[in-house]
């Protein structure tokens, strides 16, 4: 009876082990992290979406469609960061591919009227920056841990596992956010960036967003809307401002000029970068880090 | 068409000022944006006071921050520390509160009231093991 025992143990750790991967393509930096902490190794995930890139200037390629039609989970943020994303549904979907959207498990933040009406691609009239807020990083972490057991169902204990050990480090980050910040006083939290994409992390964390562009990185500011925006940087006395890892800074030099103000460091806006920015915790580290030390 | 020189002058005043107009409206400088001038604007500061009262269990050695500068201390352990003081209630400063208990422990608590009048603004209970330290932000009264 032991020995029968033993067998079925053994049969199954086997088919487990090799056991085909959930196929996963991901239309985000962000997700593509989270995908791999609650995965592991029961997912695969192929990056569409490389750090360091302009996500609000792509455009699927032929190749990359033929990538998305060979899996079984298309992950992508949704509230209009991704303006192909119907045509995308749309040309896949005979194949089968489930859509795994965040914009579902989030709680979306009004866009400013100014930024919503500023640029002519289709946005929702929400941010869809979801992932400066932790709250809804946590939410995005049970949607993907859902959709991988549906995709999965033998894996459920393992991507429960990975999704409560991925939470508990999101509210280790959450706490030690908290505590960085609170050495900035109210009125110093203004955050001027090169495009609007901290109105989650400014709504959890008191800060004003003072974006020279809109809401994405193809809104060019009118020369009135930088003069303004110079007038009131000097008017708040402003002590530094942001780059971005993925714009040229030179719109941004030529306020410190105007102004007086700092450049105080590149912020990771748009998605992950690269190094110590390559995790959505690592960019998140860097990116308070930045602020409190320019702020500061 | 000849007519008299000066009704001629008069015609030709006339139809420059008419034509100047147009001009004057494009070229003339306009004030600046009210709302721009408005959200430039600073907050004004209103400094009230606050009441704020820890309570540990066990007793532990408290501190209250605020802006990174230690605010109130308890020396040494105990139950519980009360302190009053002034702040912008606009905009008010988020408080970081720290209880280190004496020994290891792993259900400790700490709870953090504000008050302003006599009005509870804050209310919270933080729970851990052998140092608790969170962030406690107060809503404007």
């Amino acid at each position: 009876m032991l020995q029968i025992i033993s067998i079925l143990i053994f049969i199954g750790f086997v088919t487990g082990a090799f056991a085909e991967p959930v196929k996963v393509a991901s239309l985000s930096t962000v997700l593509t992290d989270i995908a791999r902490n609650v995965g592991g190794d029961r997912v695969e995930v192929r990056e569409i979406i490389k750090p360091g890139s302009d996500p609000h200037l792509y455009e699927p390629t032929p190749g990359d469609i033929k990538k998305i039609s060979n899996v079984q989970i298309v992950l992508a943020s949704g509230l209009g960061f991704e303006p192909y994303l119907d045509k995308l549904r749309s040309s896949v979907q005979k194949s089968g591919v489930t859509f795994v959207v965040a914009e579902s498990s989030v709680k979306p933040l009004a866009c400013a009227e100014e930024d919503h009406h500023d640029h002519s691609h289709s946005h929702g009239a929400s941010d869809p920056h979801w992932w400066h807020s932790i709250a809804n990083v946590e939410s995005v972490t049970l949607q993907l841990r859902d959709a991988f057991i549906a995709a999965d169902p033998d894996g459920r204990a393992q991507f429960e596992a990975n999704a409560k050990a991925f939470e508990a480090k999101l509210k280790v980050l959450a706490k030690w956010t908290r505590l960085q910040l609170a050495v900035l006083p109210k009125s110093k939290r203004i955050l001027v960036t090169s495009h609007d994409a901290l109105g989650y992390f400014a709504r959890d964390y008191g800060f004003q967003v003072l974006p020279v562009q809109g809401i994405s990185t193809s809104d060019q500011p009118s020369s009135q809307k930088v003069r303004n925006l110079i007038q009131e940087i000097k008017a708040l006395g402003v002590k530094a401002i942001f780059a971005e890892n993925i714009e040229n800074p030179k719109v941004l030099q030529q306020i410190t000029i105007e102004t007086g103000a700092n450049l105080g460091g590149t912020l990771y806006a748009d998605g992950l970068g690269v190094g110590e920015a390559g995790t959505y915790i690592g960019m998140m580290r860097s990116n308070v880090t930045t602020i409190v030390g320019a702020l500061h | 068409m000849r007519g008299h020189p000066i009704l001629r002058l008069v015609i030709l005043i006339c139809f420059l000022s008419i034509a100047g107009i147009p001009v004057f409206f494009l070229t003339r400088k306009r004030p600046e944006s009210v709302s721009s001038a408005l959200n430039a604007e600073p907050a004004p500061k209103k400094i009230i006071p606050y009441d704020i009262t820890l309570t540990a269990s066990p007793p532990a050695h408290l501190t209250v921050s605020a802006i990174g500068q230690k605010a109130l201390e308890s020396s040494p352990a105990a139950d519980s520390l009360s302190a009053t003081f002034t702040m912008d209630s606009v905009k008010p400063e988020d408080l970081v509160v720290k209880a280190r208990f004496a020994s290891s422990q792993n259900n400790t608590a700490l709870r953090v009231e504000v008050r302003v009048a006599g009005k509870t603004l804050t209310d919270a209970t933080l729970w851990g093991g052998e140092t608790i330290e969170d962030v406690v932000s107060i809503p404007a009264p």
